[in-house]
């Protein structure tokens, strides 16, 4: 692995990795550390990886950082209040509104099990396909579906016993 | 009808919510890149790699020579019993065979090879107990003995190599591969190089009597006789002229080696002077 390949296997899997783990601990830093952790272990082990399958295996080696080293650790899962929502156009009821929403939001998501966590949030804030996330977590396209239902379907039972 | 509005306005808040949602990261991934990994990547790297891998190569051949070093020293390891002038002892084998050795007898084995190979170097004159199991060799200059698992006596001294079974069955075979196989009571000798055809003998103690200290000799040459004597009592005796002469006699290993002396010199024709505490000298009596 030349230098230039690394630095575009960087550039297309860092921001994906950071996230990821971010989804799974909702700490910024922790996040950031890991990722960081999980290219410097790629540049250490370059001679022995194959370039074939790298997303997968960045992924999986993440996880397993984040499992090993920092899943002890006293979690802050400040999700939904480190994501930044884009309502500058919005009518300033509208932002009260949206408020209220996120703000509900946080909680939910809080409680939301681990797995559906990851999968809803590649989903929606990454946009990705359920192909592509299948890829990342080493999951089937099937897994991932049943995922996401159950998310949507948690989300749903929750905010209308709410209502 | 009004689950299913629910459902739908779910539907479109999570929309509204996540429609343009970022992660709000305090640094993005080209600051991380550039402080990190930019120079990390840049630095030579035969350096590091080089190094490494000529640690493991190192590592590796050392750890291989060591394997040979011991491995050569296992084989190579052997172990000598001697027994001196004037003395008789038994040499324990590892697998519990023994060797009851006459004075001025050397034996060396390979402990570490032993399991796989039953083989010692003897020169002299020895009483061998050889526990059944694999093929035993006693090898010598003059000639190898192979047995699986019986009692036999050697004399390896000089040019003289007889062998005499006492049980079991033995094979005598020069260096050159010639063999003869002896059964219990038999012996045999190599002379001109050949071992003889195996002899009958009906009193095995003639053989055997150096292990309990006696010595009988039936027509043998006198120079053997002074040799053993020699050996016996760890003493040298030297004559003007070459001794002759076939001589039968029986003697005890008694504290007084001028009684044995003159027991066997008598009967030839000599006599023998006392040179000093441990020198003799035959003289032949005019």
């Amino acid at each position: 692995m030349t230098p230039e390949e690394f630095k575009n296997i960087f550039d297309a899997n860092f921001d994906e990795i950071r996230n990821y783990i971010f989804y799974r601990c909702g700490d910024k830093e922790l996040a950031t550390d890991i990722a960081q952790e999980c290219f410097l272990k790629l540049w250490e082990k370059r001679d022995k990886i194959k370039p074939t399958h790298i997303k997968g295996l960045l992924f999986k080696m993440a996880s397993d950082l984040f499992i090993n080293q920092y899943h002890h650790q006293k979690r802050t899962r400040k999700i939904v209040e480190n994501i930044g929502f884009d309502h500058h156009d919005y009518s300033p009821e509208e932002i009260l509104s949206f408020e209220q929403l996120k703000e509900k939001y946080e909680w939910l998501i809080e409680k939301m099990p681990d797995n559906q966590k990851v999968v809803f949030l590649m989903s929606r804030i990454e946009g990705l396909q359920y192909r592509e996330i299948a890829e990342r977590i080493g999951l089937s396209v099937k897994a991932v579906e049943k995922r996401m239902g159950n998310a949507l379907n948690y989300l749903r039972t929750s905010l209308i016993s709410e209502n | 009808m009004e689950h299913q509005n629910n459902i739908k306005q779910i539907a479109s808040e999570t929309e509204k919510l996540f429609s343009g949602a970022k992660i709000e990261w305090d640094k993005d991934k080209d600051s991380i890149f550039n402080e990190t990994f930019a120079t990390l990547i840049s630095e030579p790297e035969t350096k590091v790699v080089g190094l490494r891998q000529n640690m493991l190569r190192l590592s590796i051949a050392a750890s291989f020579l060591l394997l040979v070093g011991i491995g050569t020293f296992a084989l190579l390891f052997s172990k000598t019993v001697y027994s001196p002038v004037g003395n008789h002892l038994t040499a324990e084998l590892p697998d519990g065979s023994s060797v009851e050795m006459n004075a001025q007898t050397t034996l060396k084995y390979y402990p570490y090879r032993w399991f796989f190979q039953r083989n010692v170097e003897f020169s002299g004159e020895g009483y061998f107990s050889v526990e059944k199991g694999k093929k035993f060799t006693v090898t010598s200059t003059q000639g190898n003995t192979t047995v699986l698992g019986t009692t036999f006596n050697i004399f390896a001294r000089d040019d003289s190599y007889r062998v005499f079974c006492k049980t079991g069955k033995v094979k005598v075979s020069n260096p050159s591969g010639e063999f003869v196989i002896l059964t219990p009571n038999q012996k045999t000798m190599i002379s001109a190089g050949v071992p003889s055809e195996p002899v009958f003998v009906p009193e095995s103690e003639s053989i055997l009597s150096w292990r309990n200290n006696m010595f009988l000799y039936n027509a043998a040459p006198f120079t053997e006789v002074v040799r053993e004597i020699e050996r016996q009592y760890g003493i040298s005796i030297t004559s003007e002229n070459k001794l002759s002469g076939t001589i039968s006699v029986n003697f005890q290993k008694s504290p007084n080696v001028e009684k044995v002396l003159s027991m066997v010199c008598k009967p030839l024709g000599y006599s023998y002077v006392k040179k000093s505490d441990k020198q003799y000298k035959i003289i032949k009596n005019n």
